[in-house]
Parts: structure tokens; sequence; C-alpha cells
């Protein structure tokens, strides 16, 4: 672990450098500095279990009881995590079948997520299914897109949700996938898809007012499509303010997180994990106080 | 970059990008940097005890639920040949399935052969074998073709022969399409034939393009996992024996 934090270290410093405008690398690393850590699943497709030891290619790989103990592992490596997941964690595994989300979401309480969002198999047992089983979740299911309002789960959902972390306010809402074709009409029934990029919008100067340190996008839209269908990438290059988009429904293994300046020369980061907790995201945050206000048009971005 | 790359990969970390991010974010004060990585969750992590003891009860339930006989075949289905025993069983439970759950005659019903994902054994056959033959959630789609939507279909199938199918003859010659016939009779123009099939065929899956834009007269929540399972249930209620024949429906010349 040590040499890997000396390298990152010596990386940032050497980043930092690297700006035009020199001096403030010091700074980053004073002690007064906030660290933040988000850890990040998406589509996790009731993989309770790791993939059976049957010679396949994922065998004895993925599935919540062993994300369980990673989890346990970087708490205590961490003091401030935030556990956020894009949604699809039902269906997938004949305990869905079978129990219909119950086991799901206690194991995804009982690792302490803080937020997820409702992907389109959240919606395979119809409304009934979703508000079944939402006893069984102790966190957060943020929904900004979705408008319940004609339907069974009217009032259930917050668009976003503020968490204060050693400090930081992060600001998390959540976008959903539109649902016609995707999802059979008995099962979405009355719900009303929004365009992701006007709520996008409305959500970031929502949160933006309420004095967020960090904006965080739960999407569940997909990676990227050749299409014009929206899509993560697209978010990020058409709405400015969000600092990270945590991605699903396009089971990307992403090998580094895509980082996008859009034309207002707003970064965002984009960041998913492919599929059956295969993967846990892990993205580091070091906040610092920059009294050279000089900077503020200064954005700059290296990627090594 | 790679050799970063590899230094990480030697610290159980397949990848590790570090991003420098030197901006304002929504407050004017706070300047933030982020690196972004990802853990794999393979064998070198073991299973959270508390958790594995958690899910015990629902697990044992499960197994015993899985390993219930819900009927018994006369042989082995296979997916063994151009034409196999398991293509036809799946496909005739499907036509048979589709006409009484939607309550109207359907023309063809067609599985992809890729769909089919293990064989089912002779004699019982368990709930568990249904999930290791259909573990997508694919859904049953009834699509509405016109004469011209069906020689495609049936050109498409004389090409690569990759499709389970009831309904139809086919004979493929020289990878063409000599011979194509529907319920016995030759093609009208004019009629709309209804095709059963699944949702992932529908919308172009296994190369099937030509399917979009078809009119959808039926878009279900019915996955072919939950179809097989009815279907064998209600036959096993009536004392039947499951079984299927080589009969010729793709005959390859």
């Amino acid at each position: 672990m040590q040499r890997r934090d000396f390298l990152k270290k010596s990386l940032l410093t050497g980043a930092a450098l690297s700006l035009s405008s020199g001096g403030f690398a010091e700074q980053l690393f004073t002690n007064q500095s906030k660290k933040l850590t988000i850890l990040h699943t998406n589509d996790m497709h009731s993989r309770i279990e790791p993939f059976p030891n049957d010679g396949g290619r994922n065998a004895n790989q993925g599935g919540m009881t062993k994300l369980a103990s990673l989890i346990k592992k970087i708490r205590a490596e961490e003091e401030n995590i935030l556990l956020l997941d894009s949604g699809d964690f039902f269906q997938g595994t004949p305990y869905f079948n079978l129990y219909g989300g119950e086991l799901e979401l206690k194991l995804m309480s009982q690792m302490g997520y803080d937020a997820s969002t409702l992907g389109n198999h959240e919606f395979d047992n119809g409304l009934e299914g979703i508000k079944n089983q939402l006893q069984h979740a102790k966190f957060s299911i943020l929904s900004s897109n979705y408008d319940f309002q004609d339907t069974i789960l009217k009032n259930t959902f917050e668009p976003y949700k503020i968490f204060k972390k050693g400090g930081v306010k992060v600001g998390v809402f959540a976008l959903g996938i539109e649902l016609k074709g995707l999802v059979g009409s008995k099962n979405f029934g009355n719900t009303k898809y929004l365009d992701p990029v006007a709520k996008a919008e409305e959500m970031v100067q929502e949160l933006k007012s309420k004095n967020c340190d960090l904006i965080v996008c739960l999407s569940h839209l997909g990676y990227s499509y050749r299409s014009e269908k929206i899509d993560d990438v697209k978010l990020a290059s058409k709405v400015s303010g969000i600092d990270l988009i945590l991605g699903g429904h396009t089971h990307s293994f992403l090998e580094e997180p895509t980082i996008i300046k859009n034309p207002e020369g707003h970064t965002t980061m984009v960041n998913q994990v492919g599929t059956a907790a295969l993967r846990l995201g892990k993205i580091d945050f070091e906040f610092s106080k920059d009294h050279q206000i000089s900077y503020a048009s200064h954005r700059s971005l290296t990627i090594y | 970059m790679n050799k970063m790359k590899r230094i990480f990969f030697t610290r159980q970390v397949l990848f590790a990008s570090l991003i420098s991010i030197c901006l304002f974010g929504c407050s004017p004060q706070l300047n933030y940097q982020a690196s972004g990585e990802f853990n794999p969750i393979d064998e070198t992590i073991q299973q959270e005890a508390e958790l594995v003891a958690f899910i015990e009860p629902y697990k044992d339930n499960m197994e015993a639920k899985m390993g219930s006989v819900i009927g018994t075949t006369q042989k082995a289905l296979t997916r063994a040949g151009r034409e196999s025993l398991l293509g036809n069983f799946v496909s005739d439970l499907q036509l048979e399935y589709a006409q009484e759950a939607f309550g109207y005659p359907i023309d063809i019903s067609i599985i992809n052969n890729g769909g089919m994902r293990n064989d089912l054994p002779e004699g019982p056959v368990t709930l568990g074998n249904i999930y290791e033959l259909s573990p997508f959630d694919n859904f049953l789609v009834v699509l509405e073709l016109q004469a011209d939507d069906v020689k495609k279909l049936a050109e498409f199938i004389a090409v690569r022969k990759n499709m389970a199918f009831q309904g139809m003859r086919i004979t493929s010659e020289n990878d063409k399409l000599a011979e194509l016939n529907i319920d016995g009779k030759d093609l009208e123009s004019g009629k709309t034939y209804l095709l059963v099939i699944n949702d992932y065929l529908a919308n172009g899956g296994d190369n099937m393009e030509f399917l979009i834009g078809l009119p959808v007269k039926e878009n279900s929540t019915t996955s072919i996992r939950d179809m097989l399972i009815t279907m064998i249930q209600q036959k096993t209620a009536a004392g039947e024996i499951l079984n299927a024949e080589i009969e010729g429906r793709l005959k390859i010349n």
C-alpha cells in the first residue's frame, strides 16, 4: 500500500506541477485537505453469491457476499466513504425469481449502501414488485426523472439527497432510462419518463444552491450509444456542473473512468464497473481550500 | 502509463488511472483532485461470513425448490444437430403457450439455438434444469409479418441454420432457401402471418435486423423460462410425458 501511496502522490504532484500556474501543488497535500472515497457498483443483477465454480469465465468471482468483505476491508482503511449503486440490482439469478428482490435489498442494507436508483429491471415485477420490496431497503433509492404521481409509487422516491461526509457536502441525484420499449407497458403503468438533460440541469441548480462541494449523478441511462439516444457521455457534454456520473445499464467494464470536458469547459468523470459485483469502483477525492482565487478560471486536467 | 498500470496490477488493482482535476466545482472555495480505479472481486477475495450465514436459509430453500421435479422426459432432449430435439420441444411449447395465453392462432414459433443453454436429461426434469436451459430474461413477443417478411426469415434460417422453429418447413440447398411452406401451404401474398419469438430476436439480436420495426401485436412480460415452467407443469398435471421428434422441419440438401 505504501508504495502505491508514494506513487500516487508523486504522480499527482507531477500533475499539479505540470499546470502552468505552479505553487499550489503543496497546498493540495496540506493536513487540512479532506478526503472522500466513493465506492460504487451497478447492474449487480441478483448476484448474491459468486458465480458457480463451473469452469466458466467468471467462476468463483463477483457476488454480494464477496463484495461485502471487500467493502469491509476498505471501510477499515478509509474514513469517509459513500457507497453508491446505479440500479439493476434486481433480476438475474433464481434468488430474484423466488424472493422478488428482498435478499438483494437486505444485503445492500447490511453492506451500508447510502443510495441507489431504479434500473429498468427494478420494474420486472411491475410497480407492485417495487412497492412490496422497498421495506427491505435501509438506504435511499433516488429517482429524479421518473414521475410516479399517477401510480402507486407516488411520493415514494426523493429526487436527490445531500450527504455530509467528513466536512464535504455531496449532492446525489439519479437518472433512469426511458422505459417504453424496454420494459413491458403493464410493468410501468402511468410512470412518466422526464427528459434526463432538463432534469439534470434542474438538479445541478438545486444542489449548487444548497452549496454542495461535489455533485454526483447515479445514472441508468447507459454509457454510450452510437444513436441519438441519451447516454452518460452525452449527458456529461450537455450538462455543466456534474462532477461524477456513476453509470449502469450497458454493463460496461471501463478500464478507467472517462473524462469529458464539455464545450463550456466543465469537466465530468464518468465511470461504470460492469455487472454482477465483479468489480467495485473506487473514486478518491481530495479536497483542499484554495485561497488563491486567481485559479478560478484555471481548469486543468491531467490523465496519466 | 503502461508502466504505471503494470505496477498497479501487482498491487491487486487491475487498473488505476490517476486523474488530477483542479477546478472549481459548485463551491468556489474547494478544489479537488480525484483518482479512479476499480477493484476486481476475484478468487483472492473471500465471502463475508456474516452474509453467507444470513443467506443460508434463503439458499437452502432455493436449492430445494430448484431440485424439485416438475416433469419427466421420454428421452434426453438435446441441442444436437441442425434440427434438434430440444429446439423442436421449446418451439412447440412456445407456440402452444402463446396461442393459449394470447388467445388467437399463431402461425410460426422461433427460438434461437443460442438461447438454449443446456440440454434436458432423460427422466426427471427439475426446476433447476429449466433455469440452466433458459437463464436469460427474454420475453415473448408476437410480430405481424407479411409474406415477404416470412420469406426473408426463411432465407435467413436457410443460410444460417441457427434457429429452431415450428409452423414452417424449410429446405436449404447449398446454403440457400429451396423450399418453404407454412402449415403445409405455400406463402400467400396479402396474408398477415403471426410469429411468436423472443424480444431479444425481435429487437434485431442474432443479426435479425430485418425484424426491427415490424408491427408488434403482443409485447408480453412472460419470459421463455416462465413459459417453459408453466407448460411443463401443465403437461405433467395432465399426465403427459415430455417428448419431441426430429420431423424434417429443417431439411438440408
